[in-house]
């Protein structure tokens, strides 16, 4: 079982580096566009989806792993305390920027400048939720 | 001193989601230079020195808040089991990937095919090394 656990363990951790990737690689592409890739758009926006992708794929393994460390580490959510339920509350949120980055892209694509702003300040938002949320894993793990 | 190391800690996973940003994004615009005529690729280039940026950040991060950590939380390394040293031996060999990645970069920017071709298997190279160096911290710390 602890082996089991630490595997899964493995997993939420890589899941978090690969997490790293759309979190911090999609506004780094998208620096680049408004600098020296600036009229690229179609090769920036290719690997913007692309690492978004990734990003999707690593938010799965973490949804799937948390829990089942929660229940072979500390047999279930019973006990945690008040960091646990703010780092629920800012998955969740992730969630909803994720959703809302889709929708934003998708009209971004379509050649809604307005939608375009939104999607930048949303990767700005991304990046300080998943700070938040791992700030509070350490503080209600550690 | 609690609080001080949770902060390490917090910082040491947020420099594993920067590294992965290069460690996983890379990869991706790696696969996308092989699919491009050599006048495309120098665009390419340089959104992987970006995100080569981001991964060198995020490297020192971990380099240095692991010192740290491992310092204040233990006392030094002494008495640390054999997964730690084996993930200190996984670190210098993605620390020299990484340099020798720059150097065939260069060479491969300034049009040398071998040095190309030769990209992808390094890269692929850091990322499991890097999964080598999560799994081997799981195995070390619990």
């Amino acid at each position: 079982m602890a082996i089991a656990s630490s595997l899964l363990f493995w997993l939420h951790l890589s899941a978090l580096a690969l997490g790293g990737a759309a979190v911090f690689g999609v506004p780094a592409v998208d620096f680049w566009l408004s600098g020296p890739g600036a009229g690229q758009e179609s090769a920036g926006f290719a690997l913007m989806k692309q690492l978004t992708t990734m990003g999707r794929a690593a938010y799965g393994v973490l949804i799937v792993t948390g829990p089942l460390i929660a229940w072979l580490r500390f047999g279930g959510f019973a006990g945690f305390n008040a960091w646990f339920d703010a780092k629920m509350v800012f998955v969740v949120l992730l969630l909803i920027t994720m959703i809302a980055q889709a929708i934003f892209a998708r009209r971004t694509a379509a050649g809604d400048a307005k939608a375009r702003g939104m999607l930048r300040q949303l990767e700005i938002v991304n990046i300080a939720v998943l700070l938040l949320i791992v700030l509070c894993a350490v503080f209600a793990f550690n | 001193m609690v609080l001080f190391t949770s902060l390490l800690f917090w910082l040491h996973l947020m420099g594993l989601a920067l590294g992965g940003a290069a460690a996983f994004g890379n990869p991706v615009v790696g696969r996308r230079l092989v699919a491009t005529a050599p006048e495309g690729r120098p665009v390419l280039f340089s959104i992987a020195h970006g995100l080569s940026t981001v991964g060198k950040i995020g490297m020192g991060l971990l380099i240095l808040t692991g010192l740290l950590m491992v310092w204040l939380r233990f006392g030094g390394p002494a008495g640390m089991t054999t997964w730690f040293w084996l993930k200190m031996v996984l670190l210098v060999l993605l620390l020299a990937d990484i340099i020798y990645i720059a150097q065939v970069e260069k060479r491969a920017e300034a049009g040398d095919e071998k040095a190309f071709r030769t990209l992808a298997p390094l890269g692929m190279l850091g990322v499991v090394l890097l999964l080598g160096i999560v799994l081997s911290a799981v195995l070390a710390f619990g």
